[in-house]
């Protein structure tokens, strides 16, 4: 289990890494709204929270299956 | 050797550079700029009269604006009437100072430069197009002149096009830097599997070739939209783009590759030989055809990046714990799958012997 508690770790720092400075930036206004750019900073962002994300319920699937398999083998000790 | 892998303390240290990145990445102000001139053609010996746009500049009244308008090394002229009218905008006044047409130019591009105390210089290339008037060029100022530069602060550069998506830096280059090292380690376990074949050396291989595709992945996503906001398109013919695409092919075809063999030791001697292949064609294809081409790209066809002005001390402060960041990360994730890898063959091996 310990992985999985690890990565967990990962996604919940990233994700507050992601929402307080994007809040503290957004709170300062019209700077952005001049160029409106910051948006594709955030975008960037966001694409690499997201395939982070996907490679994380890939791994899940592939670790999913080996448990299934290590249960079926010791199915007496469930 | 492999006990690195199971290690605590860099995963930490790669989620605290991360953080780091991404704070420092969002919260660090762009340098004071010049936004837009509102009007840019003008007539030399005309009287002037043009509003001025800043970004990120905190201006009170009594502060003291200085405006240049630099024709060319030596004609500096320092234009008299300068009006705050609010925190980021400025009227500009004065008879513009005249300028002699001979026979080749007809008109000159002239640079824009203003000076704040606190903020130091904001300079706009080309913001004026001034087109021979009645004006002669009267006495020019000499560059010493010129105020004193203000002191470093923990600031991004301010430039036009790019604006704010200069942070992309930590989130688009420093991801195609970060796959450049993962596909190293990949070439290296390669070139130790045909030398020494274990399949542990194997499952190192793919497990950083298939973290580097995600991450070349990104890095395609990323770039296509900062493409979209400074150049306008999310795709264009560019031999930068299209040779990183040609080899992101290259790697999707040895994940399928690995895929459609079903026998561990065949898969993984093709693999690692195709492995190396993919690595020699890469380097030219990404690397050096676009340099010795022209390329919107920065960092190719005498277009450079890295270097000189692009990547300046702040920027720096940033970048280079972004690329380790990413490096770790995705060591850490080829390092979850490498021991994925290991216990589905150990599976295998014990299923096998049943």
């Amino acid at each position: 289990m310990r992985p999985i508690n690890q990565l967990n770790q990962i996604l919940f720092l990233t994700i507050m890494s992601l929402i307080v400075p994007t809040a503290g930036v957004l709170a300062q206004g019209d700077h952005y709204a001049n160029t409106g750019k910051i948006y594709t900073v955030i975008a960037c962002v966001s694409v690499i929270l997201i395939v982070i994300a996907i490679f994380l319920f890939y791994l899940e699937r592939r670790i999913k299956k080996l448990e299934l398999s290590a249960s079926l083998d010791e199915i007496g000790n469930y | 050797m492999y006990g690195f892998i199971y290690q605590k303390w860099w995963k930490i240290l790669t989620l605290l550079m991360l953080l780091y990145v991404f704070i420092a990445g969002f919260l660090v102000p762009l340098r004071p700029g010049i936004l837009e001139v509102s009007e840019s053609r003008v007539v030399g010996g005309d009287s002037l009269q043009v509003f001025v746009t800043t970004y990120n500049t905190q201006w009170q009244e009594g502060d003291l604006i200085q405006a240049f308008i630099k024709y060319d090394s030596v004609h500096i002229w320092s234009v008299p009437g300068v009006t705050l009218q609010r925190r980021n905008k400025l009227l500009l006044q004065g008879r513009l100072l005249g300028w002699r047409s001979n026979s080749r130019d007809q008109y000159v591009d002239a640079t824009l430069i203003l000076h704040h105390p606190r903020d130091g210089f904001m300079v706009m290339p080309s913001a004026f197009t001034i087109t021979a008037g009645s004006g002669e060029l009267e006495a020019p100022i000499w560059v010493e002149q010129l105020p004193q530069r203000a002191a470093w602060s923990w600031k991004f550069p301010f430039r036009s096009i790019l604006y704010e998506t200069i942070r992309n830096t930590f989130f688009h280059v420093a991801i195609w830097m970060a796959m450049f090292v993962l596909l190293v380690v990949s070439l290296v376990y390669s070139i130790k599997y045909l030398l020494n074949p274990r399949l542990e050396y194997d499952a190192i291989t793919s497990s950083f070739a298939h973290v580097a595709i995600v991450w070349g992945t990104m890095g395609m996503i990323t770039g296509s939209l900062w493409a979209r906001a400074t150049w306008g398109t999310f795709w264009t013919n560019d031999p930068k783009l299209n040779m990183s695409a040609v080899a992101m092919m290259i790697y999707v075809a040895y994940a399928i590759l690995r895929a459609s063999i079903n026998d561990d030791d065949r898969r993984a001697q093709l693999s690692s030989a195709y492995n190396i292949f993919a690595f020699m064609a890469m380097i030219p294809l990404v690397i050096i055809i676009p340099r010795l081409t022209s390329s919107l790209h920065p960092g190719n066809g005498g277009n450079p990046a890295l270097g000189g002005e692009d990547l300046d001390h702040t920027l720096r402060l940033i970048f280079y714990p972004a690329v380790i960041g990413y490096t770790l990360l995705g060591v850490w994730m080829a390092s979850l799958l490498y021991r994925l890898r290991r216990i589905e063959i150990r599976n295998l091996i014990a299923s096998l012997q049943d």
